[in-house]
């Protein structure tokens, strides 16, 4: 995917066009990482349901799932229900997980046709039986794509995966003096996979909640007021415009700027 | 033997529909399956087999996630008692028992799949398991400690120690296997639909027996070898359905 790719995809004349064309492709977040918060206040704010929100919020992760796939992002995780969100009420969990079920099956065949890999990070063993099932068939579907890798992130806690980790790094045998932080990152749901590049969070809170504590540590992080509902193309366009303009330095310096050359 | 083999079959049969059929599929199979029970009632109950269609199109409308307003039904509940009566001179007794027909028959076994269709096989097993698990500790705690007869004008094998066992039994396994189902609904509301469950199954179970005793037959059909006909394999699941059907809807 590249720049021709998503401006074709584009209509012309859009004004998402011009915002495109702004981005530089070599500098590309290779992943990225979202906190879809606000699906609640967006219901609350049209005097609808919570539940509504979350129906809203499923357009939201069709735009953006092919959108970050047509803007060349090598891995996507979307933060969808974390281990705390048990304690919400059951009718809002089992529409919730209903929802997720018919997303799986109504956009399996765009995920396939956008060349997208589908992975489950979380402890998706505690999830319903047939949701499972719905999972476990939309990962092995989706298995040979080759393009955007995208993770969701299902009754999942950060620190969870961390002592996940321990234990199966425990469970392997591995020795004290042998656990550094490239293997210690092997045993983690993201094995293999590059840390995020860019954080997105939604609806203006200003928290990490819990996710990807381990491999957000060199993260950019950007919160944009927009309620995950009303999430589109366009933001997360602007989200990588603003992470091109950031300075990344991983606890270094930034290199002296040198007068007069450009 | 017969009985063992058939039920086998039957089990095989019914997890391989809920597992692989669609959601259409299956609102056709349940109402197949609410022709069948219903033709067996309005036999018992001697009432003309036309409205057996009752049945049939209230499972249909039922299976539906998407109810139409109650009014509308009950208004052709009152057309079809009204025509019976006027057009075809029945008693009202008649006509209203081939109506009772699609309550007992039809909604039940469309709630059941609707019950799939908003909450997936994970809840229409953990409600087809409670019954199941309901029904054979009944038996088996009845015939180790069975003394009192809980109905004996209705059921005389059945006892009052084996519906206790059954109620114990069947609502510890709707509280363990639904935190594994149906994981975000708590213990309470697990525990009061446990109980409903089976004490509903068992009033289905005597309220079946009741039908036949008044008809003075002994099995609804012999459609199923060792089992009896269709009624008798669901009695207990038609009084149990309603609740559990109410439960999901409350949570989807």
């Amino acid at each position: 995917m590249s720049r021709d790719d998503l401006l074709a995809w584009i209509p012309p004349g859009h004004p998402d066009a011009a915002l495109a064309r702004e981005i530089q492709f070599d500098r590309l977040p290779v992943h990225v990482a979202v906190i879809m918060d606000g699906n609640g206040r967006w219901a609350a704010q049209r005097h609808l349901p919570r539940v509504e929100g979350h129906r809203a919020g499923i357009d939201a992760v069709r735009d953006s799932v092919e959108s970050a796939a047509r803007l060349g992002i090598k891995v996507l995780t979307l933060y969808a229900f974390s281990m705390e969100n048990w304690k919400r009420p059951a009718t809002e969990v089992g529409t919730l997980m209903q929802l997720l079920k018919r997303y799986l099956r109504s956009e399996l065949e765009t995920l396939l046709r956008n060349d997208i890999r589908f992975r489950v990070i979380g402890r998706m063993e505690e999830l319903s039986p047939d949701i499972q099932d719905e999972l476990h068939a939309a990962i092995q579907r989706t298995s040979s794509s080759r393009g955007m890798l995208f993770n969701i992130a299902l009754n999942y806690g950060g620190r969870a995966e961390i002592v996940d980790a321990a234990r199966r790094a425990m469970a392997a045998g591995v020795r004290p003096e042998e656990l550094d932080e490239q293997r210690f990152a092997s045993f983690l749901y993201t094995a293999g996979q590059p840390d995020p590049d860019l954080l997105i969070r939604t609806s203006g809170e200003m928290r990490v909640s819990n996710y990807l504590l381990w491999q957000i540590a060199y993260s950019e992080i950007y919160v944009t007021d927009t309620l995950w509902p009303d999430f589109r193309r366009r933001h997360l366009i602007e989200a990588v415009l603003a992470y091109q303009k950031r300075e990344r330095r991983y606890g270094g310096i930034s290199s002296p700027a040198v007068i007069g050359v450009k | 033997m017969v009985r063992f083999a058939s039920g086998i079959a039957l089990a095989a049969v019914a997890l391989a529909a809920i597992f692989f059929l669609p959601i259409v599929a299956l609102r056709v199979v349940a109402c197949v399956v609410a022709a069948l029970a219903a033709y067996e009632y309005l036999e018992i109950v001697d009432t003309p087999i036309r409205a057996l269609v009752l049945a049939v199109a209230l499972c249909w409308v039922s299976s539906d996630t998407t109810l139409p307003p109650a009014q509308l039904l009950l208004m052709m509940a009152l057309l079809w008692v009204a025509a019976e009566v006027l057009a075809a001179d029945h008693s009202i007794a008649q006509a209203t028992s081939g109506v009772f027909g699609a309550v007992y028959v039809g909604m039940p076994l469309g709630m059941l799949v609707a019950i799939q269709a908003l909450q997936g096989w994970s809840a229409t097993l953990l409600l087809i398991g409670t019954i199941v698990v309901s029904d054979s500790s009944q038996y088996y705690v009845g015939r180790m400690l069975g003394k009192r007869p809980l109905a004996p004008s209705i059921s005389p094998k059945k006892t009052i120690e084996g519906a206790i066992g059954g109620l114990i039994c069947a609502t510890a396994f709707m509280i363990l296997a639904g935190t594994k189902m149906l994981p975000f609904v708590g213990y309470g509301p697990l525990f009061v639909l446990g109980v409903l469950v089976v004490g509903l199954g068992i009033c289905g179970d005597l309220f079946e027996s009741r039908l036949k005793r008044a008809a003075g037959v002994k099995d609804s059909s012999s459609l199923i070898p060792g089992h009896g006909g269709v009624l008798d394999r669901i009695d207990a699941l038609l009084f149990a359905v309603p609740p559990f059907y109410l439960f999901v809807r409350n949570i989807s």
